[in-house]
């Protein structure tokens, strides 16, 4: 090693940051190559100014790895599973509420290797349904849909509209993309300076993807609306919605991003976070993702963290905010899935009823009140959902045209 | 720094997934998802699309197992067909407008409210300084300079990466460090430099 020294005497900066030895040890560094190159240094002093000069341009770009949150994680991990079978996620468990809730955290935690044993069972599930006949006629999933409406109050149906440029709204054109996601583009050429303002609603059984004029991605959930101007201009960003949503907000720290929900103000400065108002849950809730946002109604303001959910319930002030939120449950809609965790077979209608657009949902005799632990895909027939509930031995379904009875 | 060496038999690790393992592929997963999926969304400054390449990359592992061969690091295996499925997409999708033109408003400066004006002011030198650097280098040249200085990525490795021969990577990082001598500010750990690089690179 000692004679490999000899070359570097003729180095130059560029010389030592492209010689492999040399550029391991500065990224590498352990007590070997330190010894080494430490000795070297002391002997020719004169090169001391080349080594550091390349030191520093390798060292510019050493940074250090993040840590990716878990849920980020376990979510991409999920839909590599569910994709690489076809698409299918099966795993449905019912729970007992009297339970201790360390199971459900064995059933969560042992999910992939659960997928793996219970996928043929409940495939199995879902034929015995078909043969016993408790379902009449099936209903298929929602899709990409949505009605725009324009500020002159004109509408364009979104689902059937064609790509490309669709209006010119004020300054902003509306270009629908392939994928069906909308965009909202300042047009550099429109002299027009008035605001407009534009709404999208989905239907039960739609969602829908669009960005904004600020660069901002908005995901809407099935029967939801929001409110947006085609531009932005002023010192803030203001949209209004129903319903639930998912925002990823451009950041901004000279035009801070408000969403408007009922009584409830959502303030951020880029970040990303989810809102469920559906006028059918008693609870409004804000999840935050990343970032930090500020929820204010009334009197009442909290800041909330990564990982937290402000809950306000219906005709009240106050705020609550709710620590270590499941992140994957709140956006699984987004990601094309259902996830219930402890969900009554109420709450896991109301999610059914949006997303298959389901007339009613009746009740009938002892409905149970156990809880339910699972996640599927969204993109599956109703009847898939309701078999593998049905499967658990607690809940009987009957389905006659967009009519559900529970029993 | 990224290690590019890490305790656990790569080899071994591999073989079992070839060998129809899926609990050693989640294993691989659980290794690499934080630095492709930070490597994938600095790049692409997307992160739904980062996700989407990741969750395709795993997708086509599992797929097309039968086919793979060994492989003596998975680190460069997943990197190299994270980048070349990364840019296979953005070919064919017309919807990635944003890496045509990457404006300054696509690349958010990522201070929060609680940094204060100093290290806002430092911020915004070094951000100047390191910008100016970069911006004398080619596309190609910020390429291999991450991929082999941030990434640590042998010369080799880089070169198959980029489909170059091991001469022409050197020619390319040679020159690369020729224009940023002298240009970039002494400040070795700021934990800023990283992020205006990533502004900068591509």
């Amino acid at each position: 090693m000692q004679n490999s020294f000899d070359k570097y005497l003729q180095y130059s900066a560029t010389d030592f940051a492209l010689d492999d030895d040399f550029v391991n040890w500065t990224l590498f560094p352990n007590d070997e190559n330190d010894t080494l190159w430490n000795e070297y240094i002391t002997k020719v002093p004169d090169q001391k100014k080349n080594i550091e000069a390349a030191r520093n341009i390798i060292l510019s770009f050493d940074t250090s790895a993040e840590k990716i949150p878990d849920d980020i994680k376990n979510r991409v991990w999920q839909s590599v599973i569910s994709k690489a079978d076809n698409g299918r996620i099966v795993k449905m468990k019912p729970r007992r509420v009297w339970m201790v809730a360390a199971s459900a955290l064995i059933i969560l935690a042992s999910g992939i290797l659960y997928f793996y044993v219970n996928k043929n069972q409940s495939h199995l599930d879902s034929g015995n349904v078909v043969k016993n006949a408790v379902l009449k006629n099936d209903i298929a999933p929602g899709g990409n849909k949505a009605i725009l409406t324009l500020a002159n109050g004109s509408t364009i149906v979104l689902d059937s509209a064609q790509n490309g440029t669709l209006t010119q709204q004020g300054s902003a054109k509306v270009v629908k993309l392939d994928d069906g996601k909308l965009v909202y583009r300042e047009d550099e050429n429109s002299s027009a300076v008035a605001i407009q303002y534009n709404t999208i609603t989905t239907p039960r059984g739609g969602q829908y993807q669009l960005i904004l004029a600020d660069g901002s991605k908005v995901w809407l959930n099935a029967a939801s609306s929001i409110r947006f101007p085609t531009a932005f201009t002023g010192k803030e960003r203001e949209v209004q919605i129903t319903g639930e949503a998912y925002f990823e907000v451009a950041h901004n720290a000279d035009m801070p991003f408000h969403v408007k929900v009922n009584n409830m103000d959502v303030a951020v400065l880029g970040t990303h976070f989810n809102i469920n108002a559906y006028n059918d849950e008693g609870v409004m809730k804000t999840t935050l993702l990343e970032g930090s946002v500020k929820v204010s109604e009334g009197n009442e303001n909290v800041l909330i963290k990564p990982g937290e959910q402000a809950q306000i319930k219906k005709s009240s002030d106050k705020i609550i905010v709710k620590k270590d939120v499941d992140m994957e449950e709140v956006v699984a809609w987004k990601n094309g899935k259902f996830i219930f965790q402890d969900a009554d077979i109420r709450s896991i209608m109301r999610q059914l009823e949006r997303w298959y657009n389901i007339t009613t949902v009746s009740y009938e005799g002892n409905v149970t009140n156990e809880e339910f632990v699972g996640v599927i895909s969204r993109d599956v027939n109703v009847s898939q959902i309701l078999s593998m509930l049905q499967s658990t031995g607690t809940v009987k379904f009957e389905v006659e045209g967009r009519k559900i009875i529970v029993k | 720094m990224i290690k590019a060496k890490s305790d656990i038999d790569e080899g071994l690790l591999w073989q079992s997934f070839l060998s129809g393992d899926n609990g050693s592929l989640e294993k691989i997963y659980r290794i690499y998802f934080d630095e492709l999926y930070q490597y994938g969304n600095k790049w692409l400054n997307d992160h739904t699309f980062t996700e989407d390449i990741i969750q395709d990359l795993f997708v086509k592992l599992i797929r097309t197992r039968q086919n793979l061969s060994q492989t003596t690091s998975i680190r460069f295996y997943l990197f190299r067909a994270f980048r070349s499925l990364a840019l296979d997409k953005i070919k064919t999708d017309k919807k990635m407008i944003v890496l045509d033109e990457p404006g300054d408003e696509m690349f958010p400066v990522d201070l929060t409210p609680e940094h204060n004006l100093i290290e806002k002011q430092e911020y915004n030198l070094v951000k100047e300084k390191l910008s100016s650097a970069l911006s004398a280098l080619t596309p190609r040249q910020r390429e291999a300079i991450f991929l082999r200085y941030n990434e640590g990525f042998s010369y080799i490795e880089v070169s198959e990466m980029m489909e170059l021969t091991t001469k022409a990577t050197y020619k390319l990082m040679a020159r690369a460090i020729d224009a940023l001598k002298g240009q970039l500010p002494l400040v070795f750990s700021s934990i800023f430099l990283y992020k205006i690089f990533l502004e900068n690179i591509f």
